[in-house]
């Protein structure tokens, strides 16, 4: 430890104040290991690959899966069609990102018509039915007249 | 089970899920005990993060129990306690070989950005999160970090993410004994930034943050210098900033802010209302007008892809190092928990509300909003309580 670390230890302005200030005590010092060795307990060479369950969505020019993937939320209905198509574009277009975000407030749309659809298809049926039947009724009424 | 779940820009609930299930040799099921609300969440929560899918479980930072062990498993079993790393690691490709398993390749196939992470958007791999009542933790045996018998949850869950993320900010400037470092922003990733950079010598440390009561928690939590956007003559942070330092400018920057930055109109009409870009750079762009020249800039605040407006042509005049990365979380763990039991950093210390996970949304609202003085937001799952 250098005399200048030690100057600031004196002033600690919090407990253990210059404690790392020699590089050797940083521990992700230097960024990439000069000896590569796996992490933590890791007794594989190459990762063991999960079954793909087939709708995962792949970036572009990655050739099969990683071994691993979340599973959350499938693609769905329009949005999940735009998602196919923003994952045909490599990541470094900004269409990409465009689509995908564009995609997300679609998907936002589908979710809230999913919610209130039960409701508003039996009113609309009831609607067009009534307004139907009424109008017939006007119909054959104006006929026999 | 219970879950948070994202139905929209600024729409959450509570909602019943299924339970998750091993789906990988090398995975286990955690019930989780507590999880953390981190301001990378709030860029999820107002939809800035694409791919981001109705139904999917929010969380990155959490510890909790082995609940079920896959057949692959050697160094966990029923009933561990364990904190887990954001970042999903595989642990033997050419990044986690090389320490650098916020990089892993093997975890993500959406995107060449990141790792997978859990809780974070289709662009990190399509995780559920841990703000929920259990979680699968893929490479078990790579990841999580049994906590000591003697040690809570709560001491050790931020090393999941923002300790070492504010420890890794503070190294990447390569912060020399006595030199002066500016953190930007003062929530609970530039809080353990400020203390990381005092541990690593610095003989200044400058906090700045728009928030008042950030301010005043930052300067008796880490015994900083601190600067409010309305102790500058109009705003004007940087000048305040080079007036501090001689004019010549702090030796390290860090911005641990990300893309919801306020201070300039320009960058947050465009980037937060707008959205014409990835978010508002303003943080990033005092960083570099602030720093000395030939000093260091660290970037760990988040930005959604693909473009902001940096002033990339003044950091390339002046000379200066940009460093950059999500957290390699894994390599900081012994080292920050050897800190945090010698008393150096109190790390649940910036917890300032615990809120039951059926009340999340709630929780994301104070925190969001800056009420009640919160700095950190705990949700404990109702098993945990
Ligand atoms: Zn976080
Ligand atoms: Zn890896």
């Amino acid at each position: 430890m250098n005399s200048q670390v030690e100057k600031q230890m004196q002033i600690a302005p919090i407990p253990g104040a210059g404690v790392d200030g020699s590089q050797e005590a940083r521990p992700g010092v230097p960024m990439e290991k000069e000896t590569p060795e796996p992490a933590g307990n890791a007794h594989w060479l190459t990762p063991q690959r999960m079954p793909d369950p087939g709708w995962i969505q792949k970036r572009a020019g990655l050739e099969e899966l990683t071994p691993v993937f979340g599973t959350t939320v499938p693609p769905r209905g329009l949005s999940g069609l735009m998602r196919r198509a923003a994952y045909r574009i490599p990541e470094h277009f900004t269409s990409h990102w465009l689509v995908l975000l564009a995609a997300d407030r679609v998907d936002v749309l589908e979710d809230r018509l999913k919610t209130i659809l039960p409701f508003v298809v039996p009113l609309a049926a009831a609607g067009v039915y009534f307004g139907v039947r009424a109008q017939r009724r006007t119909w054959w009424r104006a006929l026999l007249a | 089970m219970l879950a948070l779940t994202y139905r929209g820009p600024n729409r959450i609930r509570v909602e019943k899920k299924p339970a998750p299930k091993l789906e990988h040799p090398n995975d286990v099921i955690l019930r989780v005990t507590r999880t953390a609300i981190c301001g990378s969440d709030l860029h999820l929560l107002h939809g800035l993060i694409p791919d981001t899918r109705v139904g999917c479980v929010f969380g990155h930072e959490f510890a909790g129990v082995v609940e079920e062990v896959g057949p692959g498993v050697v160094s966990l079993t029923k009933g561990d306690r364990v904190v887990v790393p954001f970042n999903i690691s595989c642990g033997t490709c050419f990044f986690c070989q090389r320490g650098l398993t916020g990089n892993c390749e093997n975890t993500n196939p959406s995107a060449n950005v990141a790792s997978g992470v859990y809780g974070y958007s289709h662009t990190t791999g399509g995780y559920d999160g841990g703000q929920a009542e259990y979680v699968r933790v893929p490479f078990a045996d790579v990841g999580p970090m049994k906590i000591p018998d003697d040690m809570t949850d709560e001491q050790v869950l931020f090393l999941s993410d923002i300790l070492p993320t504010g420890y890794q900010a503070a190294e990447m400037g390569e912060i020399k004994p006595g030199e002066t470092v500016v953190v930007f922003g003062c929530g609970p990733v530039g809080l353990f930034a400020q203390r990381s950079a005092w541990l690593m010598g610095a003989g200044r440390v400058i906090a700045v943050d728009p928030v008042a009561y950030r301010l005043d928690f930052a300067r008796a939590y880490n015994n900083v210098e601190t600067v409010g956007f309305e102790d500058a003559t109009g705003g004007d942070v940087v000048s305040l900033l080079m007036k501090m330092t001689d004019g010549r400018g702090a030796d390290v920057c860090i911005d641990a802010v990300g893309c919801e930055a306020e201070g300039s109109v320009a960058q947050s009409f465009l980037g937060v209302k707008a959205k014409l870009m990835a978010g508002s750079a303003t943080a990033i762009n005092w960083s570099i007008a602030a720093c000395r020249k030939a000093g260091n800039v660290v970037l760990i605040g988040v930005y959604g892809p693909p473009f902001n407006a940096v002033d990339i042509g003044s950091a390339m005049n002046k000379g200066l190092t940009l460093r950059m990365n999500q957290a390699n979380c894994k390599r900081y763990m012994p080292k920050l928990l050897d800190h945090i039991r010698e008393g150096r950093i109190d790390a649940e210390g910036i917890i300032t509300h615990r809120v039951p996970l059926e009340h999340a949304a709630d929780a994301y609202e104070l925190f969001e909003k800056k009420k009640d003085n919160c700095i950190k937001c705990v949700l404990v799952p109702p098993m945990a309580a």
